[in-house]
């Protein structure tokens, strides 16, 4: 039986022109940009001065906030400025501009961890995780030492998200087929630090090779076990994994750790493995490069900081140049309008496509015909909530449940009528945030 | 880069549009107009044709008076309301009625109402409600099956000959209409509206929308379980053979076209799964209250338009609520 949760919509996978394709290993460029800003949570401050040499595996920025992430030198070389510059998410923000020198010299602080894994305390584990500037690989970039520290004796289960619902991005699936003993070694890891004998995969039935190649690498002996998840997208979302794993509903505003369940990544504890086997932090990720004016598409292991521009050139060229170029998945990747910003943590998708693939027609009238309520897996009524934002009415909005909207937009994809649903969603929970935050100052 | 096109995501759509949806629809009714014409001769088409028109006609009129946009999607709405009016029409009536009825539906109910997805009722059926009750000689004169009237007679002058009553009549009275076996009930051989006697035809159009995803099973079914149930237990007069009445009462006068293709209009029902079964439960209770107690031998129409009112109750009643704590 396929797990699955309520709701949800079935695009199109468009993950053919990439699940076949090995992941290659992409040179480090002559020149990186490494935002200071890779995470949720507080911005980090420059570690390193104009003109000091840095070490790969070094940290560059850090901060002593709590909710914070550090980044670490790509690369070895000379450091060209710390300057504002062009971040993915179209800010001017903090990076460090790095002139690789080629050697890849490693840090000294970059050494295996010395504690054995049977030992491995989960205030150690969440350590290395915060040393290891780990976050969220799956899309949030929410740093990961925070959410195992905050699961702390409260874990009845070990999530981990192999489902990769978004149509295009196969780096996830490629990660499982070529480095099973990675993500299984991380997975180990975490669940040794909850004290839990058990952890359960999801992964959503295309990628049934995937289930093979951890089973092949002994993921039930280590009571690792793979469950298949009904291909729908955002079965990889927190809450729908949840409730396809463990059949728990996530309460509205609350987190899955308050039912019990803590939920990593398949590339996060890859990465966790990474950095205890080798203490080498996180300063590269698996990216898949797809779209219709791609000429290879491909998945590639990208050194953080390197620009997109760099990565479309190397990796085979464009076709033609792109009208859309996406950050991320289609349903929730973020648009880029210059291809000079770098690859962070979160970047699992570089898309480039010749068109603008989703347009919405300005004259679109509701037809009443329930498609967005039937689709939407928060179990929301978005043609009510178009009403009440279109009218301004937050409160009848809140009290609607408009902030447990997810964005994943599902709601707008079904739309017969080309209706921005989510969008409108956006505009409504921005304003009811504010609308709080104004009524708390006041 | 080319002129870079930034929207927010989702960056892909879906594939259905409005205008394929009504195009389902009125692929879907082919059956029942194609049964309408064997039983009833081409006036049947004749009839479907004028409807169509005055309704895309009145649509866009109603739209431009109204200063709203009309176009090929408000087009394709219009000709499926014009075409389920002309559905619920004896074939004998005159050219000119549904004119008047597409004027109706298409000027009062819909536009004044804010058009598109903004009515609060199904304009054919208020347009049908508005004849019966405006033109009470034309509207309930019915034809046998087979005595083919003149297809383009203005305004046929109907002999006893080949008028009788409808099945519905006769179950009013309560007693099984005479030499109508429920087989014929089923493939549509009896007097009748010249879209509703078919069932089969009905059924098979229900069934291609089902399958199609353009409605959902929850409406059809509730209605149709509540039809049949009511007729089951509380059969009229005295007749023992229960489950026979009650396939009487399903096959005959509106059910099954209002099954498929009325309560299931989107504009004037619940959105929720859970108000849709409310919605289909109270049309069948509505419908069979009316056969049974009013005066009226067809409920449906009724039924429908009072349930119309109550589709916003219904779905501000099931709205879905936050997802409860380990609620399984
Ligand atoms: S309303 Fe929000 S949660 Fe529901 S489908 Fe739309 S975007 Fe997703
Ligand atoms: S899917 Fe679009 S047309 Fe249908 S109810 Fe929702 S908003 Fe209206």
């Amino acid at each position: 039986m396929t797990g699955t949760f309520r709701g949800g919509i079935h695009p199109p996978t468009m993950k053919q022109a990439t699940q076949n394709k090995a992941t290659v290993v992409l040179s480090a460029p002559p020149r990186l940009y490494v935002p200071l800003l890779q995470h949720i949570g507080a911005p980090l401050s420059a570690a390193v001065e104009k003109g000091q040499r840095v070490l790969m595996g070094q940290v560059i920025g850090q901060s002593d906030a709590p909710l914070s992430s550090p980044v670490h030198a790509p690369v070895s070389g000379t450091v060209a400025s710390v300057e504002l510059y062009l971040h993915p998410n179209g800010s001017r923000v903090p990076t460090v501009i790095i002139e690789n020198d080629g050697l890849d010299e490693v840090h000294p602080s970059v050494q295996p961890c010395p504690i054995a894994e049977a030992d491995m305390t989960l205030p150690q584990l969440a350590e290395l995780m915060r040393r290891a500037g780990i976050t969220g690989l799956g899309g949030a970039s929410f740093p990961a030492h925070v959410k195992l520290s905050s699961a702390e004796g409260k874990a009845r289960y070990l999530l981990i998200n192999g489902a990769e619902c978004e149509p295009y991005i196969t780096c996830n699936h490629r990660l499982m087929l070529e480095r099973p003993e990675a993500v299984l070694g991380g997975i180990r890891l975490l669940k040794q630090a909850l004290g839990l004998t058990e952890a359960l995969v999801g992964i959503e039935s295309n990628k049934l090779n995937a289930v093979t190649s951890l089973n092949r690498a002994g993921a039930e002996a280590m009571g690792i076990h793979c469950r298949l998840l009904k291909t729908k997208y955002p079965q990889g979302g927190e809450r729908q994994l949840v409730r396809a794993l463990t059949g728990l509903h996530v309460p509205d505003r609350r987190l899955p750790i308050d039912v019990g369940c803590v939920v990593f990544n398949v590339e996060t504890c890859a990465s966790v493995y990474d950095a205890y086997v080798t203490g080498m932090p996180l300063i590269e990720r698996c990216v898949t490069v797809s779209g219709d004016a791609v000429n290879a598409p491909g998945n590639f292991r990208v050194r953080l900081g390197t620009l997109i521009s760099h990565v479309a050139e190397v990796c085979g060229g464009l076709s033609d140049p792109p009208q859309t170029v996406l950050m991320g998945g289609p349903m929730m990747g973020t648009p880029l309008f210059d291809t000079s910003v770098a690859v962070i943590k979160n970047t699992s998708a570089l898309l480039f496509f010749k068109q603008a693939k989703a347009t919405y027609p300005e004259d679109g009238v509701c037809l009443h015909c329930g498609k967005c309520a039937g689709v939407c897996p928060s179990r929301l009524l978005p043609n009510y909530l178009v009403g009440f934002v279109r009218s301004r009415d937050w409160q009848e909005a809140e009290k609607h449940r408009l902030l447990s909207c997810m964005e994943c937009g599902s709601c707008a994809y079904t739309c017969p009528a080309g209706i921005p649903l989510v969008q409108y969603m956006r505009l409504g929970k921005d304003m009811i945030n504010q609308e709080k935050r104004r009524r708390k100052q006041g | 880069m080319n002129t870079p096109v930034i929207n927010t995501s989702p960056h892909i759509r879906g594939e259905d549009r409005v205008r394929l949806i009504m195009a389902d629809v009125l692929v879907a009714l082919f059956p029942a107009v194609v049964a309408g014409c064997y039983f009833f001769g081409l006036r049947v088409l004749v009839l479907c044709l004028i409807s169509v028109l005055s309704c895309m006609l009145f649509d866009a009129l109603g739209a431009f008076f109204c200063g709203r946009k009309f176009g090929v999607i408000t087009d394709a709405s219009a000709a499926v309301s014009g075409l389920l009016l002309a559905l619920c029409l004896p074939v004998g009536v005159p050219l000119w009625l549904p004119v008047m009825g597409a004027a109706f539906a298409m000027l009062i109910v819909k536009q004044l109402f804010g058009g598109l997805g903004k009515n609060l009722i199904n304009p054919a059926l208020a347009a049908r409600v508005f004849l019966t009750v405006s033109f009470p000689d034309l509207m309930a004169v019915y034809t046998k099956p087979f005595s083919y009237i003149p297809a383009f007679a203005w305004q046929p002058t109907l002999t006893d000959a080949v008028t009788t009553a409808t099945p519905l009549t006769f179950l009013n009275g309560g007693s099984f209409p005479a030499d109508v076996s429920l087989m014929q009930m089923f493939l549509g051989e009896t007097a009748g509206s010249v879209g509703e006697v078919s069932a089969l035809m009905l059924l098979g159009g229900g069934l291609y929308l089902l399958y199609r995803r353009i409605i959902t099973w929850q409406t059809p079914t509730a209605f149709l379980a509540t039809v049949f149930l009511l007729g089951l237990l509380f059969p009229a007069g005295e007749n023992a053979f229960a489950l026979r009445w009650a396939s009487y009462e399903l096959f005959s006068g509106g059910v099954m076209l209002a099954a498929f293709f009325m309560i299931t209009d989107y504009t004037t029902a619940p959105v929720t799964s859970n108000g849709r079964l409310l919605f289909g439960f109270g049309c069948g209770v509505l419908t069979f209250l009316i056969r049974r107690f009013g005066s009226y031998p067809e409920g449906v129409s009724f039924a429908v338009l009072i349930m119309n009112f109550l589709s916003w109750p219904l779905d501000r009643l099931t709205w879905p609520r936050a997802a409860r704590r380990k609620a399984k």
